[in-house]
């Protein structure tokens, strides 16, 4: 073999070897979006039973036990969050305990999704922006993360008084 | 002697070219299978949570006590007037063993069956492996199975948290593509 046909042996290799690889990258991204998707289908299940849980919840402490007319009633934006003697979430009873609420659910699939709920005020007829004031509008954000997902899932639901 | 070696070097050569795309087309052929495994999986668990959703968020519609005939942890009876007629109708979810499915390569897939009142029970072989229910009072404590037989527990049950997992039927190397569902489910007609 001469060193022309050795040098025509080596570039068909490489160029196999390319093709090889490709091949296998290309694979592996359709097996990874596979993943994700699985994982966003149980992210989303998830999400949703917590703003479930969430939105049954009273608008407010100060809306449990009595009707208010005035938005100085409500708890203050920067307090909005758990109630004092309020440790477990079972005893959770306004939209806004859940504020910083974290919660870990472990499957047997794709491990641990952990949770994170943010709770805030937002202006009536412009949801998507935060209010610095009162309002009787809250918007609850709920995010899910796990190793499978390449993005946090992000749900959010907004309740009204 | 150097036409000996250009021979062996070629066999050598050409025979891990040949392995190499051996190999590729043993994986490509597997990446393959777990990928429609999969996507069969996820859209299998969509079409069956939906259906799911749809009939628990009516547990009790228009019935004014006993709405929850069995709750177990694989069966749940619950009465509403689906068709809003007037007459109650009942609704029976039960998971079948997984001796109903001998034929299948999954050895766990089972079948989920869908009673109305009492027709025929109607189910299909989509892969559930798993399929379990978990009752909640309205403090969100957690209700004993067995506390669960007394029509007066069942009475407390507030939120239902369903868990559905789906496998594919045929493994890919050993392993079964699936996908799983959690979600806890509070009927308006329990709640208020």
């Amino acid at each position: 073999m001469n060193t022309g046909q050795s040098l025509m042996v080596i570039v068909g290799i490489l160029l196999l070897t390319v093709f090889i690889l490709t091949v296998y990258r290309a694979s592996t991204a359709r097996i990874t979006i596979s993943l994700v998707n699985e994982a966003t289908i149980t992210a989303t299940g998830l999400a949703q039973s917590l703003i479930d849980e969430i939105q049954i919840k009273s608008f407010d402490e100060n809306t449990i036990s009595q009707t208010i007319t005035s938005t100085d009633s409500l708890t203050a934006p920067g307090l909005l969050g758990k109630d004092s003697g309020e440790i477990l979430v079972t005893q959770f009873d306004d939209v806004d305990d859940y504020n910083n609420y974290t919660r870990a659910d472990s499957l047997s699939r794709l491990g641990t999704f952990n949770s994170k709920v943010e709770v805030y005020y937002v202006q009536k007829f412009t949801p998507e922006t935060k209010s610095s004031f009162k309002t009787f509008t809250k918007r609850i954000d709920v995010f899910v993360t796990n190793f499978s997902l390449t993005d946090t899932i992000k749900l959010f639901h907004v309740v009204s008084y | 002697m150097a036409s000996l070696i250009d021979i062996v070097t070629a066999t050598v050569i050409g025979a891990a070219i040949i392995l190499m795309i051996i190999g590729l087309n043993f994986y490509i052929e597997s990446s393959s299978r777990e990928i429609v495994n999969s996507n069969i999986a996820q859209s299998n668990i969509t079409d069956v949570t939906s259906v799911i959703e749809f009939d628990f968020y009516k547990i009790g519609y228009r019935v004014p006590t006993n709405k929850i005939g069995v709750a177990d942890s694989i069966q749940l009876v619950y009465y509403a007037d689906f068709d809003d007629n007037g007459v109650t109708d009942s609704l029976n979810y039960y998971l079948g063993p997984t001796s109903e499915l001998p034929n299948t390569p999954n050895p766990n897939d089972r079948l989920l069956y869908r009673v109305h009142n009492s027709e025929t029970p109607k189910s299909s072989n989509i892969g559930i492996v798993d399929f379990k229910l978990v009752y909640y009072d309205s403090t969100g404590t957690k209700l004993n199975y067995a506390a669960l037989t007394s029509q007066t527990i069942r009475n407390r049950i507030r939120s239902i948290e369903v868990y559905l997992k789906i496998e594919s039927s045929t493994s890919v190397e050993g392993t079964y593509a699936g996908v799983e569902w959690k979600k806890n489910i509070r009927p308006k007609n329990l709640i208020y």
